[in-house]
């Protein structure tokens, strides 16, 4: 479908956008319910209203004037500066006529008037926060942008506290905290708005954090449930909805069983990743991470529910179903990573399958059914050593014993590396190509497990973790995955880790950033390289597209390096310690020649 | 009070400058430059830099003891004193001596780095304050008594760094009947490090522990009869000195001049002395050895402590008391013993200090241990202990986790990770 966008008059302050002959209200509508009203928005793909575009999170946009045969004469259009020179992992929203971007620590929010020929800031909040946060963030100070709903501007703060803005304004209209980070609690993730709650998670796997999902209401900010990732079902919100085909998934209190002692309250198993949402299932879907500490031998069990992927009803927070994908972890393949949610064709049953797929830490490329959480197909998508498969009976990985890691021992040559052969940065979904794009690691490791005193707001993590290249040398890899047959189309071998989201578009156009500032537009059926821009920092932000005021359109990413594998350069590392940042340095300790310090977001446009 | 974090982020750059400039002073150059001073620049003056309102060190109408035994050692050359005033801060020796500004500082600690020091002259020791008619005599630190007073101290410099007193009153437990007071206070009062001694004099406080040149001229400045006691030596430790050896600084290049200076002091002990007792300086003669250089061991150049750090005023409280107060002290009983350092070494992993500063130290959540550069101020010893202590607010406190001893072997297995120029290392 090609669609046509054409710009309104201005009425009344409000823009009236008229939209392939649908009308739309103006996006500061209260009217209906906020997830309605959403999900209205989200069909007008001029605009990107939430962060991975859609509920689905496919970060795919059918606008088609940016084409494979024009995309070569992509120009920059304008540049803003946001001040800050960490890692800018996020998504710029576009609501209106007005750009919304939330910067790393200190989390300053600007809103950009896209209609003024300047780009003129139309409000900036700059909140008040601590700066203990900075030391307790593990992977940077990133922030991964803001949400909107019902005329509102939800993010959350690194120092654990969620804020709703006056999208129109600016004003604070309210702030909670969710967190303590004396207890090593922060929050760098983007919210997920559903009708009227705003669903958040908590960072701190790396503190013996214990994670849970919280929803506030977001007139008021008042909690209205929190879901804990260990303990008793009770505090998980494991009742009578929730089954599993597996039978290691069933049984109550495993949240406590699967753990020794009391490990699970230091547990682990934080909820830092990408949330999507299917409004005619009414769930919503999610990953923990990993159970602490990161050596295995002090947590003997399955260490439910860390690496576990949830899918949750959002007005109550009960479980429907869960996944654990990486039973008593030893590697740090925190399981956050998110879930697309797309229909597949018919499978012998004449059905529409109804699947998530996920990109997994673990190397595994799942593909679920999202309305069981049965696992249909687990596919390695890169370099994987760990394990030989996954057993879809038991849904449990077959595993290569050699490469478990245990407290004493320093395993060698584990693949992928603690990062994963995908970390935070997330893929997108084309449904003309019927591929996913998806920036992947190139990493192997070395693991040593140690024994470790949890202190509280002490790191506790008990590993000595080195990262290097995979075979081949190349970090980093952006592929064309084909989730029918479970096999990568294409590939383009990165330098370094791909750790920018992707972007993809209805002119089959797919965009992505490298560490090291190249902005690259690709085929989408071939991954020729049809354009590139060097920003002048890293790009690790995701991409996004919009309809601009003068109806053209435009692609935005935020360049800044840093995240875990930037972090060598954001965070002025000593690049001759192989364990330094956890052990990303061992992998990226050059990364300094190829890019520097930033932070500015890009927006280019054709002529 | 001052934002805590502030100073912090200044400390960083601060530190960088100042050894850029020493490296640049090492150039003889600078050192023809000619900088304006109150009295005119001649090869005939005996050039001091000296705070202008630092009862009883120094002040503008050189009323002080350092200006008398200035005028001493200026006689002795056929010379008229010329000062440069600048106010004992941080920043100090490297806004005037090192710049060039004058010859010659007085009153700083015997062995400190930044500059080159002199045989000390004196030797003074910390002492309790206290009230005559006190129903308590004071002399230790391990008096049960103390427990029961309120307790006055200095605190040193922007950032409220404890003074040796107050490490060694923490040390016994003794911390909630303790009253901090700025050794800078407002320095738009007269002699602003005397405030505590007032305090005593008028019961605010039931004793001061302070330097002792400070106790003893402001006791004597009191409508009360006032005892002036010094801390008794058995308090003292390897890691904990209360005296010190005070000394005066020339550039680091002018040893014609601290021979000659060093001729001055001895030739003129008689008259140095006598001043000293005139200003109540509860006094200990100098180490007999009257070597200026640094030596460990006798705790001369002390960062806390000196008293010519930060804590007094009389030398600098500037930056050569700063980088005394901070720079100097090697108070790490296991810097360099293998043993400690494979223990230190262990503790590092169990107590995960390795998850935000590497392995090797090379940073991550926290920053880089390897490189020059001490984002909380210098790497000293008393610096890094403090930090591992209490976290500054930047790293969880391990003040209650591990013990002291535990703490100083870490210290002793991060020094071996640094890999900055040998010139910077300051433990």
């Amino acid at each position: 479908m090609k669609t046509r966008f054409l710009r309104g008059l201005a009425v009344g302050g409000q823009t009236i956008l008229l939209v392939a002959g649908l009308l739309l209200l103006s996006p500061f509508s209260q009217l209906g319910q906020a997830s309605q009203e959403l999900l209205d928005m989200q069909q007008n793909h001029g605009q990107w209203v939430t962060s991975g575009r859609d509920y689905a999170l496919t970060r795919y946009s059918s606008l088609d004037q940016i084409s494979t045969q024009n995309a070569k004469d992509l120009k920059v259009a304008w540049t803003f500066s946001t001040g800050v020179l960490r890692g800018h992992e996020g998504t710029p929203l576009v609501i209106g006529d007005t750009m919304y971007i939330v910067t790393p620590f200190p989390n300053i929010v600007y809103a950009i008037d896209l209609a003024d020929p300047g780009y003129a800031i139309k409000w900036k909040y700059a909140p008040v926060q601590s700066e203990d946060a900075i030391p307790i963030a593990c992977c940077d100070v990133v922030n991964r942008g803001a949400a909107y709903a019902a005329g509102k501007i939800f993010f959350n703060q690194l120092d654990a506290h969620t804020v709703a803005l006056d999208a129109e304004t600016g004003k604070e209209l309210w702030k909670v905290k969710q967190g303590d980070i004396k207890q090593g609690q922060t929050i760098t993730m983007v919210p997920l708005v559903v009708r009227d709650k705003v669903i958040t998670g908590v960072s701190g796997g790396e503190f013996g954090v214990r994670g849970f999902v919280t929803a506030n209401h977001i007139d008021t900010g008042e909690q209205v449930w929190r879901a804990y990732s260990t303990g008793p079902d009770s505090e998980v919100l494991i009742g009578e909805d929730f089954s599993s085909p597996y039978a290691s998934h069933q049984g109550k209190d495993l949240g406590i069983s699967t753990w020794k002692g009391e490990e699970w309250k230091r547990g682990g198993g934080t909820t830092w990743g990408w949330y999507s949402y299917d409004p005619e299932l009414d769930l919503f879907y999610y990953g923990t991470g990993n159970p602490g500490a990161w050596n295995p031998d002090q947590r003997p069990g399955d260490n439910k529910w860390s690496m576990t992927l949830f899918a949750r009803n959002p007005d109550t927070g009960q479980a429907k179903w869960a996944y654990q994908m990486t039973p008593h972890d030893a590697w740090d393949y925190d399981g956050i990573n998110e879930s697309v949610l797309i229909d597949l064709p018919a499978n012998g049953d004449g059905k529409v399958q109804k699947v998530l797929v996920h990109f997994d830490r673990n190397g595994f490329a799942y593909k679920v059914d999202r309305t069981s959480g049965k696992v249909l197909a687990a596919d390695k998508f890169g370099h994987v050593n760990w394990a030989k498969e996954i057993n879809l009976e038991t849904g449990r990985p077959v595993e290569n014993a050699e490469k478990r890691t245990k407290e004493g021992t320093n395993v060698e040559g584990i693949c992928p590396g603690a990062m994963g052969t995908k970390d935070q940065q997330p893929v997108s979904y084309s449904p003309r190509t019927k591929l996913f794009y998806v920036p992947t690691n190139h990493l192997c490791m070395d693991y040593e497990g140690m024994k470790v005193r949890y202190i509280a707001g002490v790191p506790y993590v008990g590993a000595i973790v080195k990262m290097f290249p995979g075979p081949g040398g190349h970090r980093g890899e952006f592929i064309a995955w084909d989730p029918v047959a479970g096999e990568k189309k294409w590939g383009i071998k990165e330098k370094w880790s791909a750790w920018s989201g992707a972007l993809s578009t209805g002119g089959d156009v797919v965009f992505y950033g490298t560490m090291d500032g190249w902005f690259k537009a690709v085929h989408a059926s071939t991954g020729e390289e049809l354009w590139k821009f060097k920003a002048g920092s890293g790009i690790i932000g995701a991409p996004m597209t919009y309809i601009g005021p003068d109806g053209k359109q435009y692609v935005a990413i935020m360049s800044g390096i840093g995240g875990w594998s930037g972090l060598v350069v954001a965070g002025d590392l000593s690049t001759d310690d192989p364990t330094a940042a956890l052990g990303a340095v061992g992998a990226f300790a050059d990364l300094g020649q190829d890019t520097n310090k930033g932070g500015m977001l890009y927006v280019f446009a054709l002529e | 009070m001052r934002n805590h974090t502030e100073g912090v982020r200044r400390a960083a750059p601060y530190a960088s400058a100042c050894l850029a400039l020493l490296l640049f002073l090492s150039v003889p150059v600078l050192r023809e430059a000619a900088w304006a001073t109150e009295a005119g620049e001649t090869a005939s003056r005996f050039r001091v830099c000296a705070d202008p309102n630092n009862l009883p060190f120094s002040n503008r109408q050189q009323q002080g003891f350092e200006n008398k035994i200035a005028e001493v050692l200026a006689r002795g050359l056929g010379q008229a004193v010329a000062y440069t005033w600048w106010p004992q801060r941080r920043g100090f020796l490297r806004s005037t001596l090192n710049a060039g500004r004058c010859d010659v500082v007085m009153g700083l600690p015997a062995g400190i780095d930044l500059v080159l020091t002199t045989q000390p002259y004196y030797r003074s020791v910390y002492a309790f304050v206290y009230p005559e008619d006190a129903p308590y005599d004071l002399s230790s630190f391990d008096d049960p008594v103390l427990k029961e007073l309120k307790v006055g101290v200095h605190l040193i410099g922007d950032d409220y760094t404890n003074s040796p007193p107050a490490h060694a009153l923490s040390g016994r437990g003794i911390v909630d009947n303790v009253v901090g007071y700025s050794v800078f206070g407002n320095y738009a009062d007269p002699s602003p490090p005397g405030k505590i001694i007032e305090a005593v004099a008028n019961k605010e406080i039931d004793t001061a522990i302070v330097w002792g040149p400070i106790g003893g001229y402001f006791a004597q400045q009191q409508a009360v009869p006032l005892r002036v006691v010094p801390v008794s030596s058995e308090d003292e430790s390897p890691s904990l000195l209360l005296a010190y050896d005070i000394a005066l600084g020339v550039r680091k290049s002018d040893e014609a001049l601290k021979n000659t200076l060093n001729g001055l002091l001895t030739q003129h002990a008689a008259e140095i002395q006598q001043i000293l007792v005139d200003y109540g300086v509860p006094g200990i003669a100098p180490q007999p050895t009257g070597s200026p250089d640094p030596q460990p061991d006798t705790g001369a150049s002390d960062p806390q402590a000196s008293p010519a750090s930060d804590e007094q005023p009389t030398a600098s409280r500037g930056e050569a008391g700063q980088a005394a107060a901070n720079g100097l002290a090697k108070l790490n009983p296991y810097t360099g013993n293998p043993a400690a350092i494979i223990e230190g070494e262990e503790l590092y992993k169990l107590l995960n200090c390795y998850s935000c500063h590497g392995l090797r130290g090379g940073g991550g959540m926290g920053p880089d241990l390897t490189d020059e550069e001490w984002k909380e101020g210098t790497g000293s010893d008393t610096r890094v202990m403090d930090q591992v202590m209490t976290g500054r607010n930047k790293m969880p406190g391990y003040d209650g986790v591990i013990t002291e001893e535990e703490a100083w072997k870490v210290i002793a297995y991060v020094r071996t990770l640094y890999k900055g120029a040998p010139s910077t290392v300051e433990w």
